[in-house]
């Protein structure tokens, strides 16, 4: 908020020591109060009340302190630049309303959630890999129930959606005349927005928050950085400009010291700078904030998620014939090293591995204070919950989690510790530099528009694009596509590719040349067959056959037979079984006998794998 | 639930949508569902999907704008990028979704999608074969479908 | 909360049906893949181990009418099977007589109802039950 009235809150309010960010770094808890810039370090709209605190909060409170990035503000339903401060306070009231019925609403749907896991919980037998799946989703459920009640309960406490030492009054004002819609959720905010490093358009904090890569799943193990939602540019990332108030005077004595952030908050924000800002800005350059340093677990993740894909492959069931029907005989074992067919060396932790975990959790038990136990313990139900959205399987065991939950502590510590480090050389760099780095800029700059220009048409936007201006007639402006509000200029076309092909190629090349892109994989892919649905495809057919029987036919050809409409499993069977599956199955009490099943598909691991479609005998693997 | 807020997005949106309907598409909201459309997309000149009118079903579901909507056709369609259940082969509305594309954009996305058929990238095996054998065999049967079933 | 309607609701189960749920021991699919109003499915059950059932295979069939998933699909067994719930000569399950029917949620997805449906077969009174001739249909 560039208006002196909302610096000096700024002042007032802005000193919270750094120590106590830190010390609640934990997601779940930690609301502040703070006051910067006339915003919030929290939401304040809730428009995302059903996602809520899906960003890493510690990460956002420090950007907006150290002004990287804009406070939240309350999101007004409607705006009209001639009102009045009256009307401003009543709009600003029924933003109020309208946040605090998304609170109870999401809170409300978040306690129906809870009934409904529990309820599907019930009808699932005990003890097996689906009720273990239940209970994650029940625990999820109560967690995201909490927490929406945690903040429900701050804010009723507060008396509301205010501001800190903000009178209502002060806050309206900030709106007059000049309030900006964000693009995305249509709410009114007070300026400075944040706004995108490539194409330069507003948006609010609250969406900028929510923005973040696709989430990683079993078939898609990738993971690509979240584009610009207006210019498709990849590795989104915002710029956050103050307007320029302050003379940089006072910060210069200060910048030697470290303490607090009073000192960073001015010498990293570009505040002398006017709009309109420099053209673009790369995602490596500091004064971004990408979606990836808001959303920091997205590698750890990924990194789940593959572990998981890794584990389910490393076991295998391992088939006999007998009759015209496959008999499962054991299931291999990436961990117990037995080996003996190819699908062993994708299945083996990478050497190392285990010296990685132990320091991982080393780290973690050393950094961690008293809440660390109970709050790694909520993580690994995250982490389930998460998982099991993914439609990966929950089955795995404790350990297997923590070992999970330790390297996805360790590599926030240590980005955290990097960053850390980069700081504070930036701002040693800065103290020496400062008229050095400003034309340094510039140049940057330059650079910066040139070679976007280069990236600037992006394939698949442009497809659509290329579609939507084939379709068009020409009366209709392309920009008129993104439906920009009345009050919000026409967005330019350059800034807009996702619709509008800037460089506006010859319709008739864009049916010459259909790129492949344009087209998405189906929504579904048609039935496969359950030989071939493996996570790796090679594999199934060289394993089975070295265990067949002499005489067997061949497995793979005689599995899938299946009609399209009828996804059918393959034939299991489990009754005439090789002497040691029976052994062991006659070890169980004959009521446990479809827990013994389930729990073996436990550590089958998985779901859409043909091969665990395939399986069902009773053996037990990695005991 | 049929209680809770609008978001005022989808409020916005629905409004504008009413009031200045692209060009050959409407969109209305059921009464009891705020967030469930009934589309109607006349089909592009010069298509063989020209003079048909098909109807749509679009649904915004919670995570909208962050989500895509999720739309699907009704009426019967010989489409290479559209199944025997109407649903729609379209980047926009999977991986490529952006939250400041909105439902207008969609449905527009999706008329041209008619008039763009991409054989290459199929969701309906065998119409994207034919495509690719003999577009004008597979463009007539699109007219005769165009005309048996989307009046 | 935004409520799902029916048929994106059914277009959810399909796909995830189309890439196999859960382990493969119950399955489901659309009986006619033209069908728009997606009403008619076919589902499959793989007799659990350690019961008389153990090696079979039950073809069912599905209706999920318009009131789906507000209320429950109907169910009928194609191969034939002793079961309680399920009526000697028709094949038809008995809503009154399976609790995920009876005591039906919209969240429960044909997925629920197969998985149910096999662990019916496999509860201590019902996994000794004598069984009509294998592969025999209602």
């Amino acid at each position: 908020m560039g208006n002196s009235q909302s610096s000096s809150n700024s002042s007032s309010h802005g000193g919270t020591p750094s120590s106590s960010n830190r010390s609640r770094s934990s997601t779940t808890v930690g609301f502040s109060d703070q006051v910067v810039d006339g915003g919030s370090l929290e939401p304040l709209s809730f428009i995302y009340a059903s996602s809520i605190a899906d960003y890493s909060r510690p990460t956002v409170h420090k950007l907006i302190v150290e002004r990287k990035l804009a406070p939240f503000h309350l999101g007004l339903n409607d705006f009209e630049e001639d009102w009045d401060l009256e009307q401003l306070l009543a709009a600003l009231q029924d933003g109020e309303r309208q946040a605090s019925q998304n609170l109870r609403d999401a809170h409300q749907a978040a306690i129906v959630a809870v009934q409904e896991a529990e309820a599907a919980q019930l009808t699932i037998p005990p003890a097996t890999r689906k009720s273990k799946e239940g209970a994650a989703a029940v625990a999820s459920a109560v967690m995201h129930r909490e927490r929406l009640a945690e903040v429900i309960k701050h804010r009723d406490k507060r008396g509301g959606g205010g501001l800190h030492g903000v009178s209502k009054t002060e806050q309206a004002r900030q709106y007059q005349s000049r309030a900006i819609e964000c693009p995305i959720c249509f709410l009114y905010y007070p300026p400075p927005l944040v706004h995108t490093r490539c194409c330069d358009q507003p948006i609010c904090t609250e969406c900028f928050v929510q923005i973040k890569r696709a989430e990683p799943d079993a078939t898609h193990l990738e993971s690509e950085p979240a584009a610009c939602p207006y210019c498709m540019e990849p590795n989104f990332g915002c710029v956050y400009v103050r307007e320029p108030v302050r003379p940089r005077i006072q910060t210069t004595q200060n910048s030697a010291g470290s303490s607090g952030f009073s000192s960073t908050e001015d010498a990293t924000a570009p505040v002398a700078k006017p709009k309109p800002r420099r053209k673009s800005f790369a995602h490596t350059e500091k004064e971004v904030v990408t979606t990836d340093q808001l959303h920091p677990d997205w590698e750890a993740k990924l990194e789940a998620v593959k572990a998981t894909v890794a584990r389910r492959a490393a076991r295998r069931v391992v088939f006999r014939q007998v009759g015209d029907r496959l008999i499962p005989v054991g299931i291999t074992s990436g961990r117990s090293g037995d080996g003996g067919n190819t699908t062993m060396s994708t299945t083996q932790l990478p050497p190392g591995f285990a010296a990685q975990v132990a320091a991982a959790m080393d780290a973690s038990s050393a950094s961690g204070n008293s809440r660390a136990s109970r709050s790694s313990r909520r993580r690994n139900q995250e982490v389930a919950a998460y998982l099991q959205t993914m439609g990966v399987d929950v089955g795995q065991d404790l350990e297997e989690m923590m070992v999970e939950e330790a390297m996805r502590l360790s590599m926030l510590e240590d980005e955290e510790r990097q960053k850390k480090e980069r700081e504070e050389k930036e701002k040693a760099a800065k103290a020496n530099g400062e008229a050095v780095a400003g034309s340094a800029q510039v140049a940057e700059t330059s650079a910066q528009g040139a070679s976007r220009s280069t990236l600037e048409t992006p394939n698949t936007p442009h497809t659509t694009a290329a579609l939507l201006s084939d379709a068009i007639s020409a009366p209709m402006g392309s920009a008129s596509l993104l439906d920009p509000s009345p009050n919000h200029p026409p967005v330019s076309l350059p800034s807009v590719p996702v619709l509008t092909p800037s460089p506006a190629p010859p319709a008739s090349s864009n049916h010459a040349s259909p790129p492949a892109e344009s087209q998405l994989s189906p929504p579904s892919a048609p039935p496969r067959l359950p030989s071939l649905d493996l996570t790796n495809p090679s594999t199934l057919p060289a394993s089975i056959p070295s265990r067949l029987d002499s005489n067997a036919t061949p497995t793979p050809a005689s599995a899938p037979t299946l009609q399209d409409s009828t996804p059918l499993a393959v034939t299991p069977s489990a009754s005439s079984v090789t002497s040691s599956v029976s052994a062991l199955s006659s070890v169980e009490d004959p009521l446990a006998g479809s827990a013994g099943y389930e729990q073996l598909e436990d550590d089958g691991e998985d779901d859409d794998d043909a091969s665990v479609r395939e399986r069902m005998a009773a053996t037990s693997v990695s005991a | 639930m049929a209680a809770s807020a609008l978001p005022k997005r989808i409020i916005k949106e629905t409004q504008r949508l009413i009031a200045d309907s692209p060009p050959g598409i409407s969109a209305v909201p059921h009464d009891d569902n705020l967030r469930y459309f009934d589309v109607l997309i006349s089909g592009p000149e010069g298509s063989p999907f020209e003079g048909g009118l098909f109807k749509l079903e679009l649904f915004l579901p919670e995570e909208y704008p962050m989500s895509p909507p999720k739309v699907r056709f009704l009426t019967k369609l010989y489409h290479p990028n559209i199944d025997k259940l109407g649903r729609i082969c379209l980047d926009i509305l999977k991986d490529k979704w952006s939250p400041a594309l909105q439902i207008r954009t969609v449905l527009l996305s999706v008329q041209a999608l008619l008039s763009a058929p991409n054989p290459d990238d199929p969701l309906a095996n065998d119409v994207a074969a034919h495509w690719k054998e003999n577009e004008q065999d597979a463009m007539r049967v699109s007219k005769e479908w165009t005309a048996k079933y989307a009046k | 909360m935004a409520k799902v309607p029916r048929s994106f609701r059914l277009l959810e189960e399909l796909e995830k049906g189309e890439k196999g749920i859960g382990d493969g021991t119950c399955s489901y699919g659309l009986a006619d893949g033209d069908d728009i109003l997606m009403e008619k499915w076919n589902g499959t059950i793989i007799g659990p181990g350690h019961s008389v059932h153990e090696n079979r295979i039950y073809s069912l069939n599905i209706v999920c009418d318009a009131s789906y998933p507000d209320q429950p699909p109907s169910i009928t067994f194609l191969t034939r099977i002793n079961l309680p719930c399920v009526h000697p000569t028709t094949g038809k399950v008995d809503p009154s007589k399976l609790p995920v029917l009876s005591a039906w949620k919209h969240n429960y997805t044909l997925e629920t109802v197969l998985v149910e449906l096999r662990r019916d077969m496999a509860t201590p009174t019902n996994r000794k039950l004598p069984q009509p001739v294998e592969g025999t249909n209602f």
